[in-house]
């Protein structure tokens, strides 16, 4: 079941007075269904984390559908973008800076739900407590603040943050990058489990092809605002149709032995 | 100067040669920061040697070290606000550990070059690209301005810049950031070093770029004699580049080896877990992680610091003592005391 429907979606930035426009977004089409992740690729300046973002209407789109579970996302008033926002969230690839400096982190998890839901005080804490023991952080670590934490446990805690108000799809952008190889598997392998337990849809964004190869049933390579290809996680990897992700795929480093 | 990189004088092709000194040996270099009272031993134990025309690689997370030990490398510790407190570094043979900042000058850029992560922050963004390489070779070769400029330009060339010519009267800005990353390999190689430290060179560009800044430093190493230690947290990059590989963890060197031997049978629980962490290509799943995180310079645990994320770690073994490298099988060592007994996967199993 397809879960999200994003048809002819574009996006053009003014950079400067008198100078054209660039287009960051141009006419990306694509479905993503219920439990399933889609990787989106490319390199710097293709358009991916534009389209995260337009995706959650974070950023307006010029033009093109955006569906999430038949509800039109565009046409959605304040109030109603607000319980699509519930539906879908987000995770960044800088937890230092997508969390709050003051909070505690059992204060973060707890912050969406006094948002979303009408939990009291008590509940909301039982369940924040909940969440983080989900994602493999102790109570212990309840009342440590941002900077008293590892890139990888604050991850899990913005991971936590997101689940906290049972989204159906999370928009992850480059959600490791920032991660150091050990603790980058630990969290992909925790994104995976949490797909398999919630039936989560993931539109995973990143620029690392091997990542991708681990998390992706679909794969949507992007360049320049445009989708260069699109297809089964297998196929695209395995018979690549376009010179670009062919050229992407060999410029990959894999582990081999120099001679 | 021809279209090709060659440093004059040396003709030594492949490994290292073995009569001579090696160009840098580091021997259980430890390095602190900190005001004496609440100091920091960042690096606890480096031991690493890197012969002429070799390439040896230094793998580590964030933390493990790894940077700094460069800089001990390059004199560059008490500029960072540290010092080297045990243990001695030795580039080509003549120890420099003691040396003066002013002793140093004299090294940096002419003996032993740097190459960094932030290419676009190594260059001096009011100066064009060409002044910064002519500035050195004038400075280190005493060349005349004009004898400067000329190879300055050739250098560009060398290194893949179109039209060097043009290029050079570029400021930086003016470049991208693959174009920035040639430029300060061409920076590198302009004093003809005997050493190169790359620190990270590769890691803040688009894969396409970083594909072809690695096939120039595979050029460069393998027409000239340099002695290259490519530092990275990537252990693929590092496969494809390194003929040995020292695996840092938490300020130690954990395993040096042959990179052949080190990925196919690693004889370190963190060697063969970073290993397990790295995705493969066309493989869906689940990847066989490292548990926890790298403990705090200031919190070390007792006995072998990677004991407490370690699923193979022994009470009353792995939890007391400090682990010694031990020699496991030919020209490799290893901090573990149990490699004898375990049986690691490696990248081909």
């Amino acid at each position: 079941m397809t879960l999200l429907t994003v048809r002819d979606v574009s996006k053009s930035y003014r950079t400067r007075r008198g100078a054209p426009p660039v287009q960051a977004v141009r006419e990306v089409s694509f479905d993503l269904p219920a439990g399933r992740t889609l990787a989106v690729v490319g390199e710097s300046g293709a358009g991916k984390s534009t389209l995260g973002r337009l995706v959650l209407r974070l950023v307006e789109p010029d033009t093109g559908e955006i569906t999430l579970d038949g509800t039109d996302v565009r046409a959605a008033s304040r109030s109603e973008l607000r319980g699509l926002r519930r539906r879908m969230q987000m995770i960044f690839q800088d937890p230092f800076n997508s969390l709050d400096p003051r909070y505690s982190m059992l204060q973060s998890v707890m912050e969406p739900l006094k948002l979303h839901t009408d939990a009291g005080p008590g509940e909301r804490a039982d369940r924040a407590i909940d969440l983080m023991k989900q994602v493999g952080m102790g109570s212990e670590h309840a009342y440590k603040l941002p900077r008293q934490m590892s890139g990888g446990q604050l991850q899990r805690i913005s991971i936590a943050r997101a689940l906290a108000v049972e989204p159906q799809v999370i928009v992850c952008d480059e959600p490791v990058a920032a991660l150091d190889m050990s603790i980058r598997a630990q969290v992909l392998n925790l994104l995976a489990d949490l797909q398999e337990q919630r039936g989560l849809s993931y539109l995973f964004i990143t620029h690392d092809l091997s990542t991708t190869s681990v998390v992706a049933h679909r794969v949507m390579v992007m360049r320049g605002g445009s989708v260069v290809e699109e297809g089964a996680a297998e196929q695209v990897f395995s018979e690549p149709r376009e010179p670009y992700t062919r050229e992407l795929l060999s410029a990959v480093p894999t582990l081999s032995v120099a001679s | 100067m021809s279209r090709s990189i060659t440093s004059p004088g040396v003709d030594v092709p492949g490994a290292g040669a073995s009569a001579t000194a090696p160009v840098l040996e580091l021997e259980d270099v430890a390095v602190t920061f900190g005001k004496r009272g609440n100091e920091a031993e960042v690096v606890n134990a480096a031991s690493l040697t890197v012969h002429a025309g070799e390439t040896v690689g230094l793998v580590g997370e964030s933390g493990s070290g790894k940077t700094v030990t460069a800089m001990a490398a390059m004199g560059l510790v008490d500029v960072l606000g540290g010092r080297v407190t045990r243990g001695s570094i030795r580039l080509g043979g003549t120890d420099v550990t003691h040396y003066t900042q002013r002793q140093w000058r004299a090294v940096r850029g002419t003996r032993a070059a740097m190459i960094f992560q932030q290419p676009m922050r190594s260059l001096n963004p009011a100066f064009t690209v060409g002044e910064q390489i002519a500035e050195g070779l004038r400075e280190h070769l005493s060349m005349s301005r004009k004898a400067a400029w000329t190879r300055t330009v050739e250098m560009l060339d060398l290194v893949g810049i179109a039209e060097p010519q043009r290029r050079a009267r570029d400021y930086p800005h003016q470049f991208s950031g693959g174009m920035a990353q040639r430029a300060m390999i061409a920076m590198a190689l302009s004093c003809e070093p005997e050493l190169i430290i790359a620190d990270e060179p590769t890691t803040a560009l688009d894969v396409t770029v970083q594909a072809k800044i690695l096939d120039l430093l595979r050029e460069v190493i393998r027409t000239t004699n340099v002695a290259v230690l490519y530092i990275s947290h990537d252990l693929a990059v590092v496969s494809t580049l390194c003929s040995r590989v020292n695996v840092m963890y938490a300020g130690q060197i954990v395993e040096s080896s042959a990179a052949g031997d080190l990925f196919a049978r690693p004889h370190h629980p963190y060697t063969s877990g970073l290993i397990g962490s790295l995705p493969q290509p066309g493989n869906r799943g689940r990847l066989r992680a490292i548990p926890g995180a790298v403990p705090s310079v200031r919190d070390m645990p007792p006995g072998c610091r990677f004991h407490p994320r370690c699923a193979h770690a022994v009470p009353g073994r792995c939890d007391v003592g400090a682990p010694q490298r031990e020699t496991a099988g030919t020209d490799r060592d290893t901090r573990c005391v149990r490699w004898r007994e375990l049986d690691l996967p490696g990248a081909f199993s």
